[in-house]
Order: structure tokens, then sequence, then C-alpha cells
């Protein structure tokens, strides 16, 4: 599935990340408000909390958990767009929120409810301005920008405004503008969020081909388990704002798939069916039978 | 009618033979849990990743 990485030296590391955010607890009312104005107070929270975490080269990773996890937080650390309240981030080299533009040109990042296109010029506009923004050349940006056009089929839409776009043509649009620069990395935040399943799958084999074709390293956040299984072979969760599991997907499921239904069909409607089985079943104690209520 | 089970202690052959005898069955199908089942247990926390369910 993954371009199998062969270098062995990390290009993400992460070394005991902890982001700590100190959230206001005001009571409610205005005598509450009046009271946090003189008196405020405060509780720490731990939006991710001693994260160790090594991506090599050529990987594609799935990073999940449930909401409010701390998955963005991450995604948001290893971009350096936030700072770490403790621990080491380390990213081709670079500590990303010290190196933030440097950082920068190693990085595609594209989150599912915003866009980086600007909302009312034409799509090319906007990829001229990042390719100026990126510092690329003419030909490099004519050669990125020819492979990322046909691949992603963008001609029809580079003359019509980010703003009349569909949430598909845009999502398009902006991975294009994420690996315009030819970054070795893509972070993807909930990137298949709100599209059909026709653009998902279209979304899913340019990925595939930039992983496996350009060696391209991808992490993403998803809560579709079709990204998951389709893109990557490594899944790491977090919960509460700590990795919980870090292997493959499939050994999740090996692991905790040990549950089994048997559905079984009678010659006909039988009231007593249940108790019968359930008397033919006593000597297994994680058995259970059960008439399952009538669906509409 | 259906009986769930846990595949770590019986299989699916030993319970069939078990109230077979006693039920008049046309048809029997198997549903193993899906990865979506299974993710959305360990956000709930109903599964966690201990020691003890490996």
């Amino acid at each position: 599935m993954r371009a199998h990485p062969t270098a062995t030296t990390p290009i993400i590391e992460v070394r005991g990340l902890t982001k700590q955010f100190r959230r206001p607890m005001k009571e409610p009312g205005l005598k509450g408000a009046v009271r946090h104005l003189f008196r405020p107070r405060f509780a720490d929270i731990n939006a991710v909390e001693d994260v160790n975490l090594s991506i090599l080269p050529g990987e594609s990773v799935a990073y999940v958990g449930p909401n409010g996890a701390g998955k963005s937080t991450t995604v948001k650390l290893l971009t350096g767009i936030l700072a770490p309240t403790s621990g080491t981030v380390t990213v081709s080299g670079l500590t990303p929120f010290e190196n933030r533009i440097e950082n920068a040109r190693n990085i595609g990042v594209v989150f599912g409810q915003r866009s980086q296109m600007w909302w009312d010029i034409p799509v090319i506009e906007s990829f001229r301005l990042l390719g100026d923004i990126y510092e690329i050349t003419e030909d490099r940006f004519a050669a990125s920008f020819g492979e990322l056009n046909d691949v992603l089929e963008l001609e029809p839409l580079l003359k019509v405004p980010a703003r009349q776009l569909s949430l598909g043509q845009r999502m398009r649009c902006d991975l294009a503008a994420s690996l315009l620069h030819r970054p070795p990395i893509l972070y993807l935040d909930e990137p298949t969020i709100g599209l059909d399943v026709s653009v998902k799958a279209r979304f899913r084999q340019f990925i595939r081909y930039m992983h496996r074709e350009r060696g391209l390293t991808v992490m993403q956040t998803s809560h579709d388990l079709g990204d998951i299984e389709e893109l990557c072979d490594r899944m790491v969760m977090i919960d509460k704002g700590k990795i919980v599991y870090d292997g493959a997907l499939n050994e999740v499921t090996a692991r905790f798939g040990w549950e089994r239904a048997l559905h079984l069909t009678l010659t006909e409607p039988d009231p007593s069916a249940v108790e019968t089985a359930s008397r033919a079943l006593s000597m297994r104690t994680g058995a259970v039978a059960t008439q399952p209520e009538p669906t509409m | 009618m259906t009986v769930t089970f846990d595949s770590r202690e019986d299989t699916s052959g030993e319970l069939i033979r078990d109230f077979a005898p006693l039920l008049a069955v046309t048809d029997i199908r198997i549903d193993e849990p899906s990865a979506e089942s299974i993710i959305r247990r360990l956000y709930e926390g109903d599964l966690r990743f201990d020691p003890t369910d490996s």
C-alpha cells in the first residue's frame, strides 16, 4: 500500500509533546462575568499529552481519534501554527514553530473545512500567487502545475473564482495548491469531510498516486475509515490527548474482532426458538441467543 | 434469531452442532464486526487497549 519506506531516519519526530491550553472558568450570568473580571479562574487542559511519534519518509499514516482527542492540535504543532508547551517536534530536521517559513517549504497542508485558495480570484491566479509565495521558478512551476493539472483535471476550473467551485472541485484545487511547491510531506486534516463517494474515490486515487509514485509522506486525520483502509497501513489512535495505539488497522480488527453473530432463518416462526437455543447453549458462557426486533 | 458469541471461546461449528438438532434452520449467515464498529466501540470506551484485550 505504501511506497515502502527505505530510509531509517524519521522525517517527522515527536518526543514528549504536550500542548496545554488555558481555559477561562466563568460562572454564568452577569455576576459570574463581573467575578471573573476581578478574580479570574482558569483550568489547564492538556490537548496533547506526552505524545511520541516517528514517521519515516514515504509512510502514509492515519491519525485518528474521537472529536476533541487532540488530532488537529497535533497537526497544528507539526505545521508550526502552534508552539508546544513541552517536548520536541522535528520535521525534516527543523523545529516547525521556530522555523515556520523553512518548514512551510517542506510541507503541504489541506484542512477539509478551510481553503487556501483566494475566494474572489480565478483559481489559476491563486496558483500563481502561491508560486510567488513559495518562490517557485517558472520552469518548476510549469512542471509541477502541469503534472497536478493533468492528474487532478483542473483545466476547466482554472478561470473560475474559488467561491464558485463545488466542494469537490475546491478540494482538487486545494490539493494542487498544497503540492505546487513539491513538498515531501503532506498533512491532511479531515480531507474528505462532506465529499460525495465519487469525489472521495478520486481524492484517494490521487493521494495513492502521489504516495506511491512520488514517495510523498502522508499524515492524515480522518473519521472516514475508507480513507484509512485505502490509503494508510499504519494507524495512530489518540484519545484524550494521549496515543493509545500505533500499528496497523487490521491488527486492531484482529485484536477486537472476536465477536461473531450467527443469524438463523427458521423454516417457520417459532416463538420458543430463543428459549430452545438458550437451553442448548447453556454450557457456553459467551453465547447469547436473541430475537432481533423486526425492522421497519 | 441471532446468536452472538465470543470466537475466542467457541466456534460457529460447535454452536451450530448444539442447537441445529433442536431447531428447523433453513439458512445461516455469520457476521464479523466491521472495522468501523470496532473503532466506534474504542472511541466510546466500550473496548480498550489493555493488555487483557489481547
